[in-house]
């Protein structure tokens, strides 16, 4: 297994701000699965203009535009 | 006589340019003059484009004297605040970070304006990146208010505000993620308009939350809103969001009798945002005058305002870093405090907190849908009270109390601020109209009764008083 | 006892009961003989509703004598993944946490399947949620592979996979965020299709990732999958991503050839991006020269972005999604859910707001780079996976990453897109191909999908479970 990419006490915070109180082995396999997270994170950050859009912007709820 | 109120509304112009008793070229410079004695103490511009405005007058007055006349803002000087991108002139969003910016193209509300045969004045201040403000350690300086200069403009559609109500536009170009058309229509005294979501391009307005962003018209009367919005609206196939539903005859509409219109009242809103005494009773008397006009009022009841607000916040700040993570990355420093620190605010949030917000913005969307049953539009308050002195803003008061104007950029109705009074300092206060979905017209039909039967639009700050603050 | 002759397609089904030479009742009981037989081994159903079932096809059968025949549904037995809500029968999600949960309402597809005389003989097995599997600590063991009880199926709906491939069910529903319907298709050698997004309503279908999530039938062929749709199909208030188009005659649409048809091949992921093995790329060569026999036009598509790309994308999108649904479940009893299911939704915990936003923009940017590279074709078409089934068990707790489908670009893209059977490894386990359309247009895919089955001698090819499960 790899080293993990983020230190104990910086994935503590994570796991604390995501509201997860986790046993040690989990908290440590979720440790070393995060660089997964990591890459996808800079892959989904191509060069792209600023005003390019989310694949869904708001769209109205049946309930609103009916009648 | 600069000092003067003396200006005309855009349909008073506009009706006077049509008779041939008023020329372009003269309101043009007429509005070019106040511009060069007033804005000095206001702050209104960021850019003034006064030789291309006496171009386009020019030529708007030859167009109309060989009987071209385009419409109803054919040779009438509107400006933009300065999110929307003008071809040929700076476009900076009022931070360093867009300093010297000047894009090659118009946004597409802005072309449809000029081919309406508006007169472009220039670009109008606004909060950074129409969100972080009031801020003195930013491009220029934020823009005051004439009513009381000590007090907020509210945001962030400042420019817009301070400068339909000095008369140094008869209309303006504002955006609304979270309020920042209504909120400074509000301080101002002013009718702004934030359309339903769909309505107008954002397509050319630099983004501040894609899911939240409406473009949107402001003026001194409903009706010049309504005119406006007539040329501002309609599909746009650059802007994914743009809805390819007819935009009718806005103007056209606005004399409706408002004989049993439903008003649906959203008292627990102002309540839960504890609005002053003052407030209240404007509102209390507006919902009579509704009543004298033959409406019927219907108490509403909705999930906690707070709700709403955190939905809203949730998503903006979500949206917003994205927008903005690599400069927060790589120079923060290129912000002013304020945008740079809601930013920041925003790296804590995590993707289920957004996609949870995501989905509680469904719940209130069909809550609402189902709370228009029996209602055809909407009442509450644009703000809990008049404008605070400037000095009370810091860097969160958006998320400190709940905003009432939040609830509707969540459900992306149409939304309208329109003067209710002023209170016992002269300052202004302030009711909002909320429609169907793309029921602008209702909106604005119901605004324009209320304006008719009250005497509050004739009311203007003493413009005196400005300069003696100078 | 296993009836000898080899299971009924719902098409040759359909025509027998159509013409009263078949009872639904018969059909039930060799289905619920095979199940007997072979589901101690292949662990397809969490639960059998056998006395239902057949109550179900004595009514359909009444019905049919008394000339009331609905279609061709009426009297075929079916399977739904556990994550189909049915009406007063348990719907586990597969999962401990679940496990007592009994719907009040029927999942639109579940009701629309009864409504079109269909007969449901269980609750299928499943990854727990659709996302963690294959798991050995749940209630149920995983379900096998059809062709190797000992290998896996693939996910998540795995249990439909096995079911329909052993002749258990003719047909079933499966349910797809990244492959879930053309993974356990091609690894069980059957028919699976995608729909397009908005296409079949996703109301009362436990949701794993809102905006990647997609419910679509699986069977043994095309034109089974075709009949299933037609029964499927259809705007549903009840899901809010729900599309008002109009359904097409998709069995109609089945002309037996590709003639006039350009196919894209998208070499670029399944060649560079993610290599396949070998022995699957040669499966995929002969299946399109196959589709330039039946006359269709071989293209190579445009360059697109990595496909790495369209997975990062897909994956903080369902992961985020995934980890929001189930945050509560999670904060207070992380022990419920199986190491898997667990370990893949917390990884959205740790996915920031901006993350997800940028997902959504690249998605964006992902779909229209895709549309633009099939503007001039009319599908496309690549290797399901990259293998066939290793061992049940082999696959780890993050192997789509290190080891990508290439399914799961067409849910960011929400495109129609089918898995078929083109051929066998060495070993005797099945190879998928898949066909993937413009949005909306399943007709196209599942022409070319039924017209290269036909002209295969695949389809005559059946696992033999009885061997197997001897074994």
């Amino acid at each position: 297994m790899t080293e993990p990419t983020i230190s104990r006490q910086d994935f503590d915070v994570l796991l604390a701000r995501a509201g997860l109180t986790l046993d040690e082995k989990q908290a440590e396999d979720l440790r070393h699965a995060y660089k997964y997270v990591q890459a996808m994170a800079e892959r989904v950050r191509t060069p792209r203009g600023r005003e390019a859009e989310p694949a869904h912007i708001f769209v109205f709820p049946h309930e609103a535009t009916a009648g | 006589m600069i000092g003067s109120n003396a200006f005309p509304t855009i349909a008073e112009a506009s009706r006077a340019i049509e008779a041939g008793t008023l020329s372009p070229v003269a309101l043009t410079e007429f509005i070019l003059d106040r511009i060069a004695a007033l804005d000095g103490r206001l702050n209104a511009y960021l850019t003034v484009t006064a030789d291309a405005a006496r171009a386009e007058a020019r030529d708007a007055e030859a167009e109309i004297r060989a009987g071209r006349r385009r419409g109803p803002l054919h040779g009438v000087p509107i400006a933009f605040k300065d999110i929307f991108e003008t071809a040929g002139v700076p476009t900076t969003c009022q931070s360093r970070a867009l300093a010297g910016h000047v894009p090659a193209r118009d946004a597409t509300s802005v072309a449809k304006v000029r081919a309406a045969g508006a007169v472009g004045l220039g670009k109008l201040t606004t909060h950074e990146f129409a969100f972080g403000g009031p801020s003195f350690d930013i491009l220029g300086q934020p823009a005051r208010n004439p009513w009381n200069t000590a007090h907020f403009t509210g945001g962030s559609s400042s420019g817009t505000g301070a400068a339909v109500t000095a008369g140094l536009a008869l209309g303006g170009f504002g955006s609304d993620t979270g309020g920042s058309i209504r909120l400074p229509a509000a301080y101002f005294g002013l009718v702004g308009l934030k359309p339903t979501y769909g309505r107008i391009s954002r397509a050319g307005v630099f983004p501040l939350a894609f899911s939240l962003d409406h473009a949107g018209p402001m003026a001194w009367t409903a009706e010049d809103c309504a005119i406006m919005l007539e040329a501002m609206a309609g599909h746009d196939p650059a802007d994914p969001a743009s809805a390819d539903v007819p935009a009718p005859p806005y103007a056209a509409m606005l004399d409706r009798d408002l004989t049993g219109l439903r008003i649906g009242v959203i008292r627990h809103f102002w309540e839960e945002a504890e609005a002053e005494p003052e407030t209240v009773a404007a509102l209390e008397a507006a919902l009579k005058v509704f009543e004298g006009l033959g409406a019927k009022l219907v108490e509403v009841r909705l999930s906690p305002l707070s709700d709403w607000c955190a939905t809203c916040s949730l998503i903006l700040l979500s949206e917003a870093f994205a927008v903005h993570e690599e400069w927060l990355r790589g120079s923060p420093e290129i912000y002013g405090e304020f945008m740079r620190m809601r930013l920041f605010l925003a790296g804590a949030i995590t993707a289920a907190d957004y996609v949870q917000a995501l989905r509680r913005r469904r719940e209130l969307c069909a809550e609402f849908a189902a709370a228009f049953a029996d209602v055809d539009v909407m009442f509450t308050a644009t703000a809990a009270g008049p404008a605070p002195r400037i000095e009370e803003m810091g860097a969160f008061y958006t998320f400190a109390r709940p905003l009432l104007t939040m609830p509707f950029n969540v459900t992306g109705s149409p939304a309208l601020a329109t003067r209710a009074g002023f209170s016992s300092e002269g300052l202004p206060l302030s009711l909002s109209l909320i429609g169907k979905p793309f029921d602008e017209a209702t909106v604005l039909a119901a605004a324009h009764a209320y304006e008719k039967a009250t005497e509050w639009a004739a009311r203007r700050p003493s413009l005196e008083a400005v300069d003696a603050a100078a | 006892m296993l009836p000898n002759d080899r299971p009924l397609t719902i098409a040759e089904a359909a025509d027998l009961i159509r013409d009263g030479k078949l009872s639904p009742v018969g059909l039930v009981e060799d289905c619920l003989r095979r199940i007997d037989a072979l589901d101690g081994t292949y662990h397809a159903f969490i639960e059998v509703l056998r006395e239902p079932a057949l109550a179900a096809a004595r009514a359909a059968e009444a019905e049919i004598a008394a000339g009331r025949w609905r279609g061709p549904m009426h009297g075929v037995p079916i399977g739904l993944k556990d994550i189909y809500e049915t009406k007063g029968v348990r719907t586990t999600g597969h999962s401990r946490v679940a496990a007592d949960y009994v719907p009040t309402e029927d999942a639109t597809t579940t009701a629309m399947l009864e409504a079109s005389g269909a007969i449901n003989l269980g609750k299928l097995a499943t990854w727990e949620f659709a996302i963690g599997g294959p798991s050995f600590d749940l209630p149920w063991p995983p379900a096998g592979n059809p062709w190797r009880h000992d290998h896996d199926p693939g996910g998540s709906s795995s249990g439909t996979g096995t079911a329909v491939a052993t002749g258990m069910v003719l047909g079933g529903m499966g349910s797809d965020t990244g492959g879930s319907i053309r993974f356990p298709a091609a690894l069980c050698g059957i028919a699976g299709i995608k729909p397009t997004y908005g296409r079949v309503s996703r109301a009362g279908v436990m949701p794993l990732s809102f905006s990647l999530d997609h419910a679509g039938p699986m069977a043994w062929t095309v034109e089974d999958c075709a009949i299933m749709m037609q029964a499927l199909a259809g705007h549903d208030p009840r899901d809010p991503a729900s599309a008002e188009l109009p359904v097409p005659d998709y069995r109609a649409a089945l002309t037996g050839d590709a003639k006039g048809l350009r196919v894209g091949v998208l070499r670029q992921f399944y060649e560079t991006d993610a290599p396949a093995d070998a022995d699957c790329a040669a499966a995929f060569d002969a299946a399109l020269a196959a589709l330039a026999d039946l006359g269709a036009t071989v293209v190579e598509l445009p360059a697109l972005s990595p496909m790495q790309d369209y997975l990062a994308a897909a994956f903080l999108i369902s992961r985020s999604e995934a980890f929001a649904i189930h945050e509560e479940t999670l904060r207070a009893s992380p022990g419920l859910y199986g190491e898997v299911a667990r370990e893949r939704m917390l990884m959205g915990a740790l996915v920031t707001g901006a993350d997800y936003v940028q997902a959504m923009r690249r998605r964006r940017e992902l779909c229209v780079e895709f549309a633009a590279a099939m503007r001039g074709v009319d599908v496309v078409a690549l290797p399901t996976l990259p293998t066939a089934a290793p061992k049940l068990g082999a696959y780890g707790k993050h192997f789509t990453i290190d080891r990508p489908l290439y399914t799961t670009p067409f849910n960011l893209t929400g495109s129609p897109a089918l898995s078929v059977c083109d051929g066998f490894s060495a070993e005797g386990l099945p190879f998928g191909l898949q066909i993937v359309g413009h949005p909306f247009d399943e007709a196209t895919v599942m022409r070319v999908g039924d017209a290269y089955e036909k002209a295969t001698q695949w389809r005559g090819m059946r696992p033999e479970p009885l061997a197997m499960a001897a074994e």
